[in-house]
């Protein structure tokens, strides 16, 4: 005797997949004999199309409901005979089922009893020959896997029969068993609903198999199950549906004493599986997880619920249903594969570099060879000094101290926030963590090949010519404005041009990977925290890549947020501060230079001088400095030329928006020159120019290497004129170095005397009052605490800050006094701060010859009044200046000057904060292989790099040979 | 390969080749142009600049006790076996001081190496108490001795001074027939351990003895600078002390074919610096000068300009010489480093200048004239009639130079009436006729018990050494002692003009006004007190001068330690 068939049709639009799902049930064979039409569509929006359904009943949901639900208000309807002969059907709008698949489905319910639940075999709606899903079953854990996915069938599954369960889509159930079970779990509303009713089935001693030749369509529109299609939206949606339903499976399916610890657990498990995420690429399931993990936790009455539902049902235990979840060796392989897949989909986007066959390996080795050779005078050393190197603190937990917030002993103990710089020095001083000081030797000594081997990068991710590639490397690894910030000693520029081209060659890469984004998204932090003055150019770049992007916009959308956090501390204060120009200030301490000309500056030279041409002559005939400045102009021309003639290449676009890029690094470092924001002493000291100046070399040695591709195959020969020039530019600069004429040498590592720093061994707040004497006969004055200022220590607020407060004005008053005749009265001053010693210093601008008049009287007088002042002990010369003690100093804890309840929700705050974005960003910048490939794949691989070359001007790929 | 395929493709893709490389070449010639012109727009248009100030604070010092040191009486050798070097006091001199604000208590300090029976002729402290009210007091002093010796013979005048931990003297010499001693007093409380180091034309000097010199406290000690560095014909002295501190003065006599030729008080100048300024120079005799032409100084019977570099770099020093009138002469020079040398003053006429030097790096600087004692370096310097800087003096100095001039053996006689006439100082005063005066009819002050009047005959000549001072501002105390016409000589450094005041008790003089880099001569009145006020920085040194008679104080700035200080802090 046939059963009656209950079809039960969930619409949740209307459209062609509705039409040709009711003509696809008109056509069956056998046909159902009741048809119960939901429309589950919000605000009757699938009225219209149901019109002409030939419908028994029709249900009109009030608004979207789930599966489940709309199910059972079917089956309520219906008014069922309430027979054992009774099946139901399940399908949704887009289940256009095959002519035979009902007939076929009764037919394999009939011949075993034991089955209660038949599901046919899904194909997909737009290649009806390829398997959507063809059973389900669980891993030992509780994942859900469909067993068969995107196959093209070619009966390779059809001996399947008995499976673990099958989804909700064409499903067929015998009514008893569907009324035994209560139907749907409510508890999983959109995944996993026909799996749960399923294992609840087979937990009722009832068997579930699949029919081979039972076909339904599914187009996965999301009437039954989620919806499927790959925009991200539906992606993320979907992600949290299944991650849901898992951890609701787990704590309604585990027994009660582990339902209880995996609840508790929920927390650090969605914890522990973002990071997870994260590392695996998939940024947008985090929030989904966390979601997941909430919905689950507040579920507890639903879980309840479900779990006695199941027990009562239940004739036998989980161990009936061990034979069909998947074993994890079988788990194992499948991820194998899955991986396998997605490398091959991934393989097109990935162009190996060749480094060693293609001239990097050389470039550095050559590089390297001159880094070693320039800095050979600091080699053994331990810790290096001059111009604006500082020593970093003594210890990695001293530096991470400072990272996000910290104290400055620069003031009179003040708790501010830090210079995002302080996170890229405490991480190379944890390079380095044995001696945090040494990291800047190291990156004295790597700088030319770092430097050198990321421009080659970039052009290398460009253009194939070994040639042209080298010499974009020698060209930017042997650019004036490196040469000049080693020269000079300028830590936080030096870092800025090693980071410049890495930051491209990510960026570059950004549209094809997370970890590329992410990476960019890391370095242009660094860059911004090393030079905050490129920030401006380097948001121009940015906006214009998105703007540009098109497809891949949210991989470059997330590039600066690193940056934004990290600085967003920083540009409040000084907001707040009335000082808003001071948030451009470069980081470290300032050290005055000699302004360059703009001429000098589009030259590419930071200060003057052109980099020793002018002084090379060692001469002041005015023709000879006019002929160096003619071989300069030549040489930098050849560039230029070169650069003009990427205009007229093949790749036009990408040479315009290279040399736009040097355009841009020339105004912001013009821009910066014009800002003298920072304070050494009286002096109001320019911003650095040279780091605009990294990217205008960039921009002009990209342009410069496609004007070079012109000749094709005979680029060798503008490549090795253009190398010729800039090799010919550094011989100064290098000159100078190996001469060891610059600022830098090896230094002690303290910027005390001994003295002081043996005091500061044991008294670790021992405040030295430093005084300097001004050009024009002021004298500056800071106090410093413990052994010294370090690198890390310094802060852009303080070297910025104008207003002056109430310690500033004690601090004025101080060295006043002890400047003048009767510095007696300093005394309960000097107890007040712990100030031990009394620093005087050479005058301001270092060299002593250069010191004016009034700075040498000002000094003579400071020096004059200390040897007076009875209360202190002249120490005599040092290295760093005069000393004099103050032997009553006692131990003051000046932090409890400020009042750390003050500061305090703030410093963690912003500590937190940063340390999350920070974290968050490595973990999808660390490259984890080729991403999972998501979503049914409707496009072809190969069209991914056709969209690429029109999107991604700047990667315009080849040379045409 | 077949050549007509090839050809057959070229010309199907001709067409849009041509198409394709025009309009490249069209977007690169624009593309081209943009980028010149940003250069372009980036290198010549101004762009907005921004410079931010430093916070600063100006710091008035609390007033405190303010010292001064006189150095007292000249000494001569008394005997000179070997370490045990004697000197004995030769006459007594006068000091002329005032205070504004509060009172001077005068003590002499003790002068262990020198045998004296008169308080007067020990080193003389003056002492102010710091003041209860919130003023800044101010005290100066001077102090001025004609002597005539069969050893010494000339004047000397010398400022009192504040002590100091560093100081450079320039002058002095240690050749034969020339005596140099070195004075150290202290008048602090605690011992002063004085390091003296000689830079001399062959470099730096380090003779036996020259480090841990111990001052006692409230006591003078006088080393022989031959004991130090003997043999040096161009020294520089410097003295830095440690503990206590020290008011440095070097004595320097000559005797020349066993006749005593001139005697000076040498004060520490200004520090090494690479702009130092030698103000109220008297140029005289400078006609045989130039007849003895060659660039070089060959005697220090000759004015020069002793210039010393005691850095490691040599130094390109500039001297220019800045006359009442006409145009600044200038010469350069370059001096090896750790060298002392001396530069002629070449061309230059007689008259009252203002030297200024620049050094590419920092020097120390001194200038010596001589007044010989056929000179009467009054008649030239002062002679035109008409005022400073509005007719053309040059010419002039010649004619009544040489109408003057006297033959070197000279009658004492003679000498005494070259004294302060107030005929002479008529013209001797800058600023036309009105200017002047405010002096006639000012008072003659106190003379000192050693009276210009009671002078004896001098044989000699005599030299002075004008050092480089820093400039005054605000209200200064000029004390003028009894030495022959005392004439202050201000120089403005500025860009622009200045306008200073004198004033006496309450009578205010008329204004003078200097023009940039403009040199005033302005006549005092022998033993008066002054109040010079100027709201800009001026360099100001009071000259003495007659025939064989030769002295020049430089104003100081008042306690620079008392003074305001401009603090940075950070």
């Amino acid at each position: 005797m046939s059963p009656t068939v209950t079809a039960i049709l969930v619409a949740r639009a209307g459209g062609e997949h509705l039409s040709q799902t009711l003509t696809a049930l008109r056509s069956q064979t056998r046909q159902p004999d009741v048809l119960v039409v939901v429309d589950n569509g919000s605000r009757g929006s699938v009225a219209a199309d149901l019109r002409g359904a030939p419908a028994h009943k029709l249900i009109t949901m009030p608004g979207s409901v789930p599966f489940g639900e709309a199910t059972r208000a079917a089956v309520r309807t219906a008014a069922l005979e309430r027979g054992d002969n009774e099946v139901l059907w399940l399908l949704g709008q887009d289940s256009a089922p095959a002519p035979t698949a009902l007939a076929r489905l009764l037919g394999a319910l009939e011949v075993s009893p034991s089955v209660a639940i038949v599901g046919p075999k899904q194909m997909e709606w737009d290649r009806p020959d390829y398997i959507a899903e063809y059973g389900l079953t669980m891993t030992r854990r509780g994942r859900t896997i469909s067993l068969v996915s995107e196959e093209l069938d070619q009966g390779q599954h059809d001996t399947v029969s008995d499976v673990l369960a099958v989804g909700a889509n064409g499903l067929l159930i015998r009514e008893p068993v569907y009324r035994l079970l209560g139907g749907f779990d409510p508890g999983f509303p959109v995944v996993d609903d026909a799996l749960d009713l399923c294992v609840r089935a087979r937990l009722a001693g009832h068997r579930v198999s699949v029919v081979p030749d039972a076909r339904v369509l599914t187009a996965g529109d999301g009437a039954i199950g989620p919806n499927m299609s790959s925009r991200l939206r539906a992606r993320v949606r979907r992600a949290r549906f299944t991650r849901t339903a898992e951890l609701y499976r787990g704590l309604a399916y585990a027994p009660a004493f582990a339902a209880f610890w995996l609840w508790w657990a929920l927390g650090i498990r969605s914890v522990s599986r973002s990071v997870w995420l994260l590392l695996a690429k998939r940024p947008h399931e985090v929030g989904g997880e966390f979601r997941a993990a909430l919905t689950a936790a507040f579920s507890l009455p639903s879980i309840s619920r479900s779990r006695s539902q199941r027990a009562r049902a239940s004739t036998t235990g989980w161990w009936s249903l061990s034979a069909l979840r998947m074993s994890s060796d079988a788990v194992r392989r499948r991820n194998a594969l899955e991986r396998e897949q997605a490398r091959l989909f991934h393989e097109g986007a990935r162009r190996p570099l060749h480094f060693f066959t293609s001239g990097g390996a050389w470039t550095t080795i050559a590089l390297a060879i001159v880094s070693f050779v320039i800095n050979l005078p600091l080699l053994g050393a331990h810790a290096i000094g001059g111009g604006a190197l500082l020593p970093l603190s003594s210890t990695v937990g001293g530096l991470w101290g400072q990272v996000g917030f910290g104290w400055r002993s620069l003031a009179l103990a003040q708790l501010d926030p830090a210079d995002p710089f302080a996170w890229v020095l405490a991480l190379m001083g944890t390079v380095t963590g044995w001696e945090p000081s040494f990291a800047l030797v190291l990156l004295w000594f790597v700088a030319l090949p770092l430097a050198g081997a990321g421009a080659w990068v970039v052009m290398a991710r460009l253009t194939d010519r070994a040639g042209v590639r080298v010499f974009a490397g020698l060209a930017y690894g042997l650019a004036p404005t490196l040469l000049i910030a080693l020269h000079d000693g300028r830590p936080a520029a030096v870092m800025a041009h090693i980071l410049l081209p890495w930051l491209f060659a990510a960026g570059l890469r950004a549209p094809r990977s997370w970890s590329a984004s992410a990476i960019a998204a890391l370095l242009f932090a660094a860059v911004v925290a090393c030079a905050p003055s490129l920030g401006v150019a380097l948001i121009v770049v940015w906006l214009g890549t998105v703007v540009l992007t098109g497809r891949y916009i949210g991989r470059f959308l997330a590039i600066p947020i690193p940056a934004v956090v990290l600085f967003a501390p920083v540009v409040v204060v000084q907001l707040f501060s009335g000082n808003p120009l001071g948030m451009l200030a470069d980081p470290g301490p300032v050290v005055p230079f000699s302004d360059a000309t703009r001429w000098e500056m589009a030259l590419g030279y930071p200060t003057s001088g052109l980099g020793g041409w002018l002084d090379l002559t060692g001469s002041i005939d005015w023709g000879v400095t006019v002929a160096a400045g003619l071989v300069v102009l030549v040489l930098v021309a050849v560039i230029a030329a070169l650069a003009v003639a990427g205009l007229f290449s093949a790749h036009p676009v990408r040479a315009q928006l290279a040399l736009f890029v040097a355009l841009l690094g020339l105004a912001s470092a013009v821009a910066t020159a014009g800002l003298r924001v920072a304070f050494e002493g009286q002096t109001a000291v320019a911003l650095w120019p040279g780091a605009g100046l990294s990217l205008a070399s960039l921009g002009l040695i990209v342009a410069a290497s496609t004007g070079m591709t012109v000749l094709r195959r005979f680029s060798f020969y503008p490549a090795i004129a253009g190398t010729g020039a800039v090799v010919l530019l550094a011989v100064p600069l290098v000159g100078s170095l190996l001469g060891g004429t610059g600022e830098v040498a090896a230094s002690t590592g303290r910027t005390l005397p001994a003295y002081v720093v043996a005091t500061a061994a044991t008294n670790p707040r021992v405040g030295t009052l430093v005084i300097t004497p001004q050009p024009e006969g002021g004298i500056a004055a800071v106090v410093v605490r413990g052994q010294g200022l370090t690198l890390d220590q310094s802060s852009t607020l303080i070297n910025t800050s104008v207003g002056t407060g109430e310690g500033q004005q004690q601090l004025a008053l101080l060295a006043g006094d002890l400047s003048s005749t009767g510095g007696a009265q300093a005394e309960p001053q000097l107890r007040q701060w712990g100030i031990g010693y009394i620093l005087l210093a050479p005058s301001a601008t270092g060299d002593a010859s250069r010191t004016t008049a009034e700075a040498a009287t000002a000094s003579s007088r400071v020096r004059s009044s200390l040897d007076a002042n009875p209360t202190l002990t002249p120490i005599g010369e040092t290295d760093v200046g005069l000393l004099w003690s103050y032997p009553d100093v006692t131990t003051v804890d000046v932090e409890s000057a400020t009042p750390a309840s003050a500061t305090q929700p703030w410093r963690t705050i912003i500590l937190a904060a940063q340390s999350l974005v920070m974290i968050l960003t490595l973990l999808v910048a660390i490259p984890t292989g080729p991403p999972r490939v998501e979503g049914r794949r409707r496009e072809d691989p190969v069209e991914d790099d056709v969209d690429d070359e029109t999107i991604d001007l700047l990667a315009g790929d080849d040379d045409e040979a | 390969m077949t050549k007509p395929s090839i050809f057959w493709q070229v010309t199907m893709t001709k067409r849009k080749n041509f198409l394709r490389y025009g309009l490249r070449s069209a977007a690169g010639l624009v593309g081209a142009a943009i980028a010149a012109a940003v250069v372009g727009f980036l290198c010549i248009v101004p762009l907005p600049q921004f410079t931010a100030n430093a916070r600063s604070e100006l710091v008035t010092p609390t007033p405190t006790d303010q010292h001064l040191i006189c150095p007292g009486s000249v000494v001569d050798v008394l005997s000179l076996d070997g370490d045990a070097t004697s000197f004995g006091a030769v006459g007594v001199p006068e000091y002329v001081t005032s205070a504004q604000d509060t009172a001077i208590t005068q003590t002499a300090l003790s002068a262990p190496d020198a045998s004296s029976g008169d308080s007067l002729t020990q080193p003389q402290q003056l002492f102010a108490p710091a003041p209860t009210a919130d003023v800044l007091p101010q005290i100066a002093g001077v102090q001025s001795q004609q002597v005539v010796s069969e050893s010494i013979a000339g004047l000397a005048t010398a400022a009192c001074g504040e002590a100091s931990t560093d100081a450079w003297l320039v002058g002095g010499s240690t050749q034969t027939g020339r005596t140099t001693l070195l004075f150290l007093a202290n008048p602090t409380e605690v011992s002063a351990n004085v390091t003296v180091t000689v830079l001399g034309e062959k470099g730096w000097v380090s003779g036996p003895g020259s480090a841990g010199i111990t001052v006692e406290p409230g006591s003078q000690r006088i080393v022989s600078l031959a004991a130090l560095a003997p043999n040096v014909s161009n020294p520089v002295v410097r003295v830095s002390s440690t503990g206590g501190q020290v008011v440095p003065t070097l004595q320097q006599s000559v005797v020349r074919t066993l006749l005593p030729d001139g005697v000076e008080l040498i004060a520490q100048g200004a520090s090494p610096n690479l702009r130092l300024v030698i103000p109220g120079i008297r140029l005289s005799g400078m006609a045989s000068q130039h007849a003895s032409e060659g660039g070089m100084v060959t005697s220090d019977g000759e004015p020069a300009v002793r210039i010393g570099v005691p850095g490691e770099n040599d130094a390109t020093v500039t001297v220019t010489a800045y006359g009442v009138s006409g145009k600044p002469v200038a010469v350069k020079s370059t001096i090896a480093a750790g060298r002392v040398v001396e530069l002629p003053f070449g061309s230059l006429d007689d008259g009252v200048y203002t030297l200024v030097v620049t050094a590419t790096h920092p020097v120390v600087a001194a200038a010596r004239t001589i007044n010989y004692a056929d000179v009467d370096p009054l008649a030239t310097a002062t002679a035109p009639p008409t005022p400073v800087g509005t007719s053309t003096p040059r010419a002039v100095p010649q004619s009544s130079s040489s109408a003057t001039t006297s033959p070197r053996s000279t009658p004492a006689a003679q000498r005494e009436t070259t004294g302060p006439s107030r005929a002479q100082t008529a013209s001797l005063v800058d600023e036309g006729d009105e200017a002047l005066d405010g002096f006639f009819t000012a008072p003659g002050q106190t003379l000192g018990p050693d009276a210009s009047a009671s002078v004896a005959p001098i044989v000699g000549g005599d030299f002075t050494w004008n050092v480089a001072t820093l400039p005054v501002l605000g209200e200064t105390l000029v004390n003028v002692s009894s030495g022959p016409n005392p004439t202050l000589t201000l120089f403005n450094s500025g860009k622009s003009d200045v306008t200073i005041r004198l004033s006496q008790d309450d009578t205010s003089f008329p204004d003078v006004t200097i023009p940039a880099n403009g040199v005033r001569a302005v006549l005092l009145v022998p033993g008066a007190r002054y109040v010079l006020s100027s709201e800009v920085a001026v360099y100001a040194a009071v000259n003495y001068a007659a025939i064989g008679l030769g002295a020049s104080v430089p104003l100081t700035p008042a306690s620079p330690l008392g003074s305001g200080i401009m603090v940075y802090p950070r």
